[in-house]
């Protein structure tokens, strides 16, 4: 993603720690680091579609940018399909896998 | 160069140079071709109302047409359509048919209505330029379009990273794919920022 300017320092918080994945509930939404997709948009694109806060939207959209992908979702896999389904709607680079 | 600013009567506004107005719609016509999405066929009773955007699928769909659910099981060839519809099981090919048999038609439906709509704001500004204000729905369509439009030039212009180009020759004719590029970067920068 090409850079941007953060104007605020951002309070890193890992997607395993607060998407605690139920039993009967294993799966994710992973969206995937992408060189087109601007940073100020993913935010958005989370914030939005997910209705997370702008910290925790800023958090996920770095976690995507530095290490390459993040899980953003997690619930059934009907659920993440739609998720999927809405992000690539969005433009973003998004899959659906068992939570691991 | 153009951009995107929010009004006091919060519309989302953008002038447009004749040139740059041209461009825009150009660009936007060439993914809306590339997503090869017929326009759906208009019920006269249904337009008169005001029922003309039901959603594209639902039983209003047509079962022949592109909102059926037998859509495509591979992915298609071209690569900026790979990227505008990527796979969902990267690591399961039965279960990516899967999903794009049921999703592919609508996702590509999605992404042209956002294009028309786009080219139909643009229509008036086309070869002129002038003043394009959109409502906060409307900008939010032109931002999901605008986003297509920069991963399609993105994808064929092979943007691998955060940088630019290598210097290029003046008449390289990618210069002008990434002024292109460039312009409508600027454009969903400022009105992503527009949007708050």
């Amino acid at each position: 993603m090409p850079s941007t300017v953060l104007t605020a320092p951002v309070e890193l918080e890992r997607p395993e720690a607060d998407l605690t994945a139920a039993p009967d509930t294993p799966w994710v939404t992973l969206v995937w680091n992408d060189p087109v997709n601007l940073m100020s948009y993913v935010s958005y694109v989370f914030r939005t579609h997910f209705g997370y806060s702008e910290a925790k939207a800023q958090a996920l959209m770095l976690d995507v940018h530095t290490k390459g992908r993040a899980a953003v979702s997690s619930g059934s896999r009907e659920q993440m399909e739609r998720d999927v389904e809405a992000m690539h709607g969005y433009g973003l680079w998004a899959t659906l896998q068992k939570d691991d | 160069m153009a951009t995107f600013r929010r009004s006091r009567n919060g519309l989302f506004s953008l002038t447009l140079q004749p040139v740059e107005a041209d461009v825009l719609a150009s660009v936007t016509r060439e993914v809306l071709e590339l997503l090869d999405v017929p326009e759906r066929r208009v019920d006269p009773l249904a337009a008169e109302l005001g029922l003309g955007d039901l959603p594209a699928f639902g039983p209003l769909g047509d079962a022949d047409g592109p909102s059926g659910a037998a859509g495509p099981t591979s992915p298609p060839e071209d690569e900026v359509l790979r990227r505008l519809l990527p796979d969902a099981y990267p690591e399961d090919p039965d279960a990516a048919a899967e999903f794009r048999r049921f999703t592919e038609h609508g996702l590509r439906e999605r992404k042209a209505a956002a294009a028309r709509a786009v080219l139909a704001s643009l229509a008036p500004v086309e070869g002129q330029g002038g003043r394009v204000q959109l409502d906060a729905d409307g900008a939010r369509t032109w931002l999901a379009a605008l986003n297509d439009v920069r991963l399609a030039l993105g994808t064929r212009l092979g943007v691998r990273d955060d940088d630019g180009p290598e210097l290029l020759d003046e008449d390289d004719p990618a210069r002008y794919a990434w002024a292109v590029y460039d312009f409508t970067t600027h454009l969903q920068e400022t009105l992503v920022r527009s949007l708050g």
